[in-house]
């Protein structure tokens, strides 16, 4: 990845002489939160969001991923992948993301595909519609430009198993 | 972060959260301890040159204190009275989900029974071969310091059997039941003093040090197993027909009388050498070949494998014998019964 990044620097510094992009336009922050219940000072329940402190198994996590372009040039084609996290379950129809398609990989990351395309190798050779145990990826295509200054935000829980 | 983004995915998350997500088909959970990482990429371009950036993010798995015990036991257990060291078997399964000591303790001073059960005979072996059967050549006896180490992370590792062993006294009638029950409690959860206070976090108390937090089971549970009193040995009821030579009921000489012994075994105790023995009535004459098991006729002769194991006069003399043990080789197990038919005639 690094070799990558320099490669990529380089690039950026010769398109920069042509005022064109420099590395790393788009600031990615990725963040994991539990909820918990809280009672407010009115008596009623309501969610509150915390940095995972204390998570044991069966806890639901939500992962914020926020990309912002923090440069001066509108960004396009934004792909943002991730992996699910290890011992974790997707949680069915938890993807989100504000002006993305959201798809879903069953092999590694190799192909993405919707919910209903998306087969697996069952028993016996069979293969079988995936579920969301089966995934392993999870991909937000962003469909518009981001601004630069703009920012905006994917999100997907899983459950700890 | 945008603040209005921010607000619309929690109303969201808010909305699926109350569609009351339940899950309760981890057998086991992740091990404490585990570090759950993610890591996020972004792919990009800015006119038209690509670009990708990564972020991670990460956490450990704290430990879970929870522990579940049930009873093995299918139906109340049979004891007669007095009995001693009779039994009652419980599985303790660690369901947490790190490896966890635990403290056991038995009560037999339960309500809604009849009696209590001996308490300073009460006694706990825990199953060291895992074949849920009590031996005490090969199981622990429980001296409230080596209760059993189960790890909930470790499919096989995670529970054991547990016997509790209770003496029943004298003078107790069938039907009367008794209650013991078996308490499992996290040994961590127990020093800090945080038994049953659900959520409650002990500080560096799990796995490698990662906090340890009392899950939804109080990091203790208990189970009940029930003795009940049964009446012991063998009972036979002998009941006589009588069959005149007019078609009537008349016992008048030439009459038959035909005899049914209605033999119960019932108790906790399987039974070994069971022969019934029925000597003819004096002034009467054994009808030949009468001799009837459960609906099958007996030969008179003497017991040999592969045709009966009944005979007259041969085993006793004048008598009626029915060896249930089949020369010693059936072990009759209660609860069972049998009826056994033989006739005389008036002499």
């Amino acid at each position: 990845m690094r070799l990558v990044r320099q490669l990529f620097t380089v690039t950026g510094l010769i398109l920069l002489s042509a005022g064109y992009a420099h590395a790393d336009d788009i600031k990615l922050v990725n963040q994991a939160f539990k909820e918990v219940a809280v009672v407010n000072a009115k008596g009623e329940k309501e969610f509150k969001l915390v940095e995972p402190g204390t998570v044991v198994p069966k806890d639901e996590i939500l992962y914020i991923t926020t990309f912002a372009n923090t440069g001066d040039q509108p960004a396009t084609d934004i792909v943002i992948t991730n992996p699910l996290p290890n011992n974790s379950r997707y949680k069915a129809g938890s993807a989100f993301g504000a002006g993305t398609e959201i798809s879903y990989s069953v092999d590694g990351g190799k192909s993405y595909g919707t919910p209903e395309t998306l087969k697996v190798s069952g028993s016996a050779g069979q293969t079988r519609a995936a579920g969301p145990d089966d995934y392993t990826h999870i991909r937000w295509v962003y469909t518009g430009e981001l601004a630069p200054g703009a920012e905006s935000t994917v999100t997907f829980r899983t459950i700890i198993k | 972060m945008a603040g209005r983004g921010y607000k619309q995915i929690l109303s969201r998350l808010a909305a699926v959260l109350l569609l009351g997500y339940m899950d309760s088909s981890f057998a086991l959970g992740t091990a404490a301890n585990t570090v759950i990482n993610n890591t996020a990429v972004v792919d990009y371009q800015v006119a038209g040159v690509p670009n990708a950036v990564n972020a991670s993010v990460a956490f450990t798995i704290e430990e879970l204190l929870d522990v579940n015990v049930v009873s093995l036991d299918a139906a109340n257990v049979s004891v007669v009275s007095p009995s001693s060291g009779r039994q009652l078997t419980f599985l303790l399964t660690n369901t947490g989900n790190g490896s966890e000591q635990f403290l056991l303790s038995v009560d037999t001073a339960l309500a809604g029974d009849n009696f209590d059960p001996v308490p300073a005979s009460a006694r706990i072996w825990i199953d060291a071969n895992g074949d849920n059967t009590l031996d005490t050549l090969n199981d622990i006896l429980y001296n409230g310091t080596n209760g059993p180490v189960l790890d909930g992370s470790t499919p096989g590792n995670d529970a054991v059997a547990v016997f509790v062993l209770a003496d029943i006294p004298a003078g107790r009638t069938a039907g009367e039941l008794a209650n013991v029950s078996l308490i499992a409690t996290s040994v961590i959860a127990d020093a800090a003093g945080e038994v049953n206070n659900v959520g409650a976090e002990i500080t560096a108390g799990g796995d490698g040090g990662v906090d340890a937090n009392i899950g939804v089971s109080g990091a203790q549970s208990s189970a009940i197993g029930t003795f009940e009193v049964v009446n012991s040995g063998v009972s036979i009821a002998k009941s006589v027909l009588v069959f005149d030579t007019q078609g009537g009921q008349d016992p008048h000489p030439g009459a038959v009388l035909r005899y049914t012994l209605q033999v119960t075994v019932s108790g906790a105790s399987s039974i070994d050498n069971l022969v019934i023995t029925d000597s003819v009535p004096a002034n009467t004459t054994y009808v030949a070949n009468s001799i009837v098991l459960d609906g099958v006729s007996q030969t008179d002769a003497g017991d040999a494998p592969g045709v009966d194991f009944s005979d007259f006069n041969i085993s006793n003399a004048n008598t009626v014998t029915v060896d249930l043990s089949q020369g010693g080789n059936i072990t009759v197990v209660p609860p069972a019964s049998f009826t056994i038919g033989f006739e005389v005639t008036i002499d």
